[in-house]
């Protein structure tokens, strides 16, 4: 039974956790970071827009810039993207998990953060584990007895 | 049995007389880098130097390899470090940026010739209306037979120059750009630019909002801090909490 709380816990903190970092943008809408976020990487690599640093991405983030300081929003910005290049140019949620799990794998992110990643998986894992198992001390007392 | 040794003795001696097969491995035969072009961006979008180095090796054979970048010793962010397949696909490579006491260096092993690596490094500190000097050098860990670079004049500057002078200046996306090319530079030359200007703010030429090369981290500013605090908060909240309640009588206990 603890195990398979353990395991429930786990299985939805690293899901919260990677969600949060595949799916939202802390950048603001109105920024080239903002924007690059719904944007696929034109260089045939499976990175999100956000993450490419070459040549080819950098050209598409300065056409953001320069949308963005002619005064169109996000959407009018991906909806240029989408006219102009296609839906290649916009990501399926598939692609940015690809993306992201990509940018991990080629060791985007300092060690720092993805050590600073695993330690808060793993005592979130155990905050929630304890929550569930206080709850089930409160409602099913003779469940406590037993163990 | 007399036999069986007599064989084995026979077999041994003729292993003795018969040369043994060279392992030893050849030494890589050097590469030298056909095209290289940096991009020198003093304080772009951060109060730092960043700096784009992309080009191709001159023997597109001699690859995947190991290959060594020399870098300035004051890098505080190195971004990518990537090769890039001839369909255009990145393959970017983890590193491991060593410190030695004038530089720094990366070996990596590159699977393509083409190369990309973008840095920051903070040769000075940014102080209002200050003259900004510093030398970058270019270590070059092998010939190159064409070497461009390019260095940015940021924004809201006075009295900028480079070292050595160059007539050769463009303007691209609202910045100014000095440009030089050099040909037949030998392994282990280095070339030295001296960027010198005069800023009175302190703000970089891009605001984040527009930059083009920020990364995004897994974290923004502290919020990977206060989660892992809260949830340490919450462990022993929690812990204390079912301490207590395994403590507490049960009704009916005998007292």
């Amino acid at each position: 039974m603890k195990a398979v709380v353990f395991a429930v816990s786990f299985a939805v903190v690293l899901a919260f956790m990677s969600g949060r970092y595949i799916f939202f943008n802390p950048a603001p809408d109105l920024s080239v970071m903002g924007v690059s976020h719904s944007l696929a990487c034109p260089c045939e690599c499976p990175m999100v827009l956000e993450d490419c640093h070459m040549s080819c991405g950098i050209a598409w983030k300065n056409i953001i810039g320069e949308k963005l300081k002619a005064g169109m929003d996000k959407d009018e910005i991906t909806s240029y993207f989408y006219k102009r290049f296609g839906e290649e140019a916009l990501l399926t949620p598939a692609q940015r998990v690809a993306g992201k799990w990509y940018q991990i794998t080629r060791g985007g992110y300092p060690v720092k953060d993805m050590i600073l990643f695993g330690l808060i998986v793993a005592v979130w894992t155990w905050l929630l584990y304890s929550i569930i198992m206080l709850a089930a001390e409160k409602l099913w007392p003779s469940m406590a007895d037993k163990r | 049995m007399t036999g069986l040794i007599r064989a084995a003795l026979a077999l041994a001696m003729a292993l003795a007389v018969v040369p043994a097969p060279s392992f030893a491995v050849e030494p890589e035969k050097p590469v030298a880098v056909g095209r290289m072009k940096i991009t020198i961006m003093p304080e772009y979008d951060s109060p730092a130097v960043l700096v784009v180095q992309e080009g191709k090796f001159a023997d597109k054979n001699a690859f995947p390899r190991q290959v060594r970048f020399t870098l300035p010793k004051e890098v505080t962010k190195l971004t990518d470090v990537c090769s890039l397949s001839p369909g255009g696909h990145h393959f970017c490579q983890i590193f491991t940026l060593h410190y030695e006491q004038d530089y720094s260096y990366i070996d990596i092993k590159l699977p393509y010739s083409d190369f990309f690596i973008d840095y920051q490094y903070a040769p000075f500190t940014v102080k209002p209306a200050s003259i900004r000097d510093f030398t970058y050098n270019l270590r070059a860990d092998y010939a190159i037979a064409l070497l461009e670079v390019h260095v940015q004049e940021p924004l809201g500057t006075k009295d900028f120059a480079v070292e050595p002078a160059t007539q050769d200046k463009y303007e691209k996306d609202g910045f100014s750009y000095s440009k030089y090319a050099i040909k037949d530079i030998s392994a282990g030359e280095t070339k030295a630019f001296r960027i010198k200007y005069h800023k009175e703010g302190v703000n970089p030429s891009v605001d984040e909002k527009f930059s083009a090369m920020l990364t995004p981290g897994l974290f923004k500013g502290m919020t990977g801090e206060i989660l892992l605090g809260a949830a340490v908060a919450g462990v022993i909240v929690i812990t204390l909490a079912r301490r207590r309640s395994r403590s507490k009588p049960q009704k009916g206990d005998a007292s």
